[in-house]
């Protein structure tokens, strides 16, 4: 009984997902091309722009990774509530930067922004190659993430191996027709029921199981104190220097990673993205919700152990509440991996449709094709490897974050500063991306305490200038106003010209 | 034949000191840390490092506020929304 009811409550809520997702783009035909379906024609408001990037932040790893952290070490996991909340606040500077540079030369994602900087096609391929490579892992995180959810909220009557393809075919099913624009609506959907759904947990849990917050708080600080402090319970050397490390690189990280980025060149205008840097920190109140709920599991249900931890919070959901409400919580972590996957599948297809394949001159005129297809693939990929060889993606997935750290000097000081040659930006990526690989497949990740990708991202930037300084320089003879993004400074013209670029600004 | 390291800002670039508010969110989070690394006192139950961050974490938007405030006053960025 309970898993019919659970389970009809998300196969519901799955249907509606998509039928959103599709309702996105109605009335707006199949025009528009790549721009319209991978940033969403450059329209969107501040609204859907705060839904959208609070929606791909959020991901499974808040519900899951978040409690079972909490659970698990305690303190250390304050550090994705540091890394946003400081990456946004970064977002104000960088957002309007990438927008307008975007507008400007037309360009849809990271790894095209990096051919034109450098005017190099074959670097954003290459580009596109290695944040590929950093993404594919997440997108298998969000389909495990959605397996685990969903057998457990349907009381096992949906198999992890069901699940997994439901969260494929899910997503799949409206990203492709519907892009960035479907996955803003869908977010709309996700982010009313991911606060509803926190917002009641975190006043429920307490009262249910410990009669209220006072004598909840007062047990964990009596009973759990090393929980409460850096560096957490039994953490294995996440202590103050590792917070801190980590919380620097992964906030520059954050602001180009290419999600991100999406999100940024999906706004209307500058001013959108300057808003969201101020309203988004607010939804990373949410993030505390999880992590103390995964300490109140400590009490709850102790002993889990191993990938059983992650599942902290939904044990409590399961064990305390009806099957409509375990259905709907469910519901809502499931969005939680859905549109961050929509996103992830979504900026892979943009890359390999603009600079992979659209930089074939024979393939060059069906971008938005390519792009959909690649999409199909991308997911395809990441489900066979989930069913066949998932420890493949896990290994990636540890040297994701930290990989992706190594594109940041190429694009944000390549974007300021023009004499930084492409052959010291590679330079610097090669050396910052090998260090990132032994660093972690050694098994020295931290390093002296420190986050490996920061140190690599040192060496990455040290390396950058010595090659700028001692190797040639680049020929080109474009200006600086073409090759920097000098305007990030309030560029005064920003309307949206009526072909959807935006016009030079005034004072090139 | 200029050097490598001249090139960058645009002569015309403005100054927007303001923006030193965006750090405040790495003061608050990082810099501060090891004063605020303690359970006790407890604010309203709660440990003090985990007051500590929510403190941080809703510092974060009126930093960003004044960052942008300064913004506006200088007639800037008055496109709408």
């Amino acid at each position: 009984m309970n898993a019919a009811v659970a389970t009809a409550v998300f196969g519901g809520f799955m249907v509606l997902t998509v039928a959103l997702g599709l309702l996105a783009v109605r009335g707006r035909g199949s025009g528009g091309g790549l721009t319209e379906w991978s940033v969403g024609g450059r329209s969107l408001g501040t609204v859907f722009i705060w839904v959208l990037m609070a929606g791909e932040s959020y991901t499974s790893f808040s519900y899951l990774g978040a409690a079972g952290w909490g659970y698990n070490f305690g303190a250390p996991v304050l550090y994705v509530l540091a890394y946003m909340s400081c990456g946004y606040a970064l977002g104000y500077v960088v957002g309007p930067m990438l927008w307008a540079y975007a507008g400007r030369h037309g360009l849809v994602g990271i790894s095209d922004i990096v051919a034109h900087r450098y005017r190099r096609p074959w670097l954003g391929a290459a580009v596109a190659l290695l944040a590929t490579v950093c993404l594919l892992p997440y997108i298998q995180l969000q389909i495990t993430g959605m397996g685990v959810v969903v057998s457990t909220i349907s009381y096992g009557a949906i198999s992890l191996n069901w699940a997994y393809f439901i969260g494929f075919a899910v997503t799949t099913g409206f990203v492709v027709v519907s892009g960035l624009r479907g996955s803003a609506w869908v977010s709309v959907l996700k982010d009313i029921l991911v606060i509803a759904t926190l917002g009641f947990l975190v006043v429920y849990v307490p009262l249910h199981y410990f009669d209220g917050y006072g004598p909840f708080l007062h047990r964990i600080v009596a009973e759990k104190p090393q929980w409460l402090t850096f560096p957490g319970h039994a953490s294995g050397g996440l202590g103050q220097v590792w917070f801190i490390t980590t919380t620097v690189v992964n906030s520059l990280t954050v602001v180009i990673f290419p999600t991100t980025v999406a999100g940024y060149l999906g706004a209307r205008n500058a001013d959108a993205l300057r808003r969201n840097a101020m309203y988004l920190p607010f939804y990373n109140v949410l993030l505390f919700v999880p992590m103390l709920l995964g300490l109140a599991a400590l009490f709850v249900v102790p002993g889990l152990t191993g990938a059983d931890s992650n599942l902290a919070l939904f044990k409590l959901v399961v064990d305390s509440l009806p099957a409509w409400a375990v259905g709907v919580i469910g519901v809502a972590a499931a969005l939680s991996s859905i549109v961050p996957m929509a996103v992830f599948m979504l900026v892979i297809g943009t890359m390999w449709g603009r600079s992979v394949l659209g930089a074939v001159p024979r393939l060059a005129s069906r971008q938005k094709l390519w792009s959909q297809l690649v999409v199909v693939a991308a997911g395809a990929v990441a489900l066979l490897l989930t069913y066949t060889a998932p420890n493949t993606l896990v290994r990636l997935s540890l040297i994701s974050y930290e990989g992706m750290a190594q594109l940041v000097p190429m694009l944000l000081l390549g974007l300021v500063w023009r004499g930084l040659t492409w052959r010291a930006a590679v330079s610097g990526l090669v050396a910052g991306f090998a260090l990132v690989c032994v660093l972690v497949f050694g098994g020295h990740d931290p390093l002296w305490g420190m986050n490996g990708g920061l140190v690599a991202l040192a060496v990455n930037v040290v390396v950058a200038l010595a090659v700028t300084w001692l190797g040639p320089r680049d020929a080109d003879e474009r200006p600086d106003a073409e090759v920097l993004a000098l305007d990030d400074e309030f560029p005064r013209d920003e309307a949206l010209a009526p072909g959807g670029r935006v016009s030079p600004p005034a004072s090139s | 034949m200029p050097s490598p390291f001249s090139g960058g800002r645009s002569p015309g670039s403005r100054k927007r000191p303001a923006l030193l508010w965006l750090l405040l969110p790495y003061v608050l989070f990082l810099a501060v840390l090891p004063l605020v690394n303690r359970v006790t006192p407890t604010v309203l139950g709660l440990p003090f490092l985990f007051f500590w961050m929510l403190v941080a974490t809703l510092a974060t938007p009126v930093a960003v506020w004044l960052a942008r405030r300064a913004d506006l006053r200088r007639g800037l960025g008055k496109e709408g929304s």
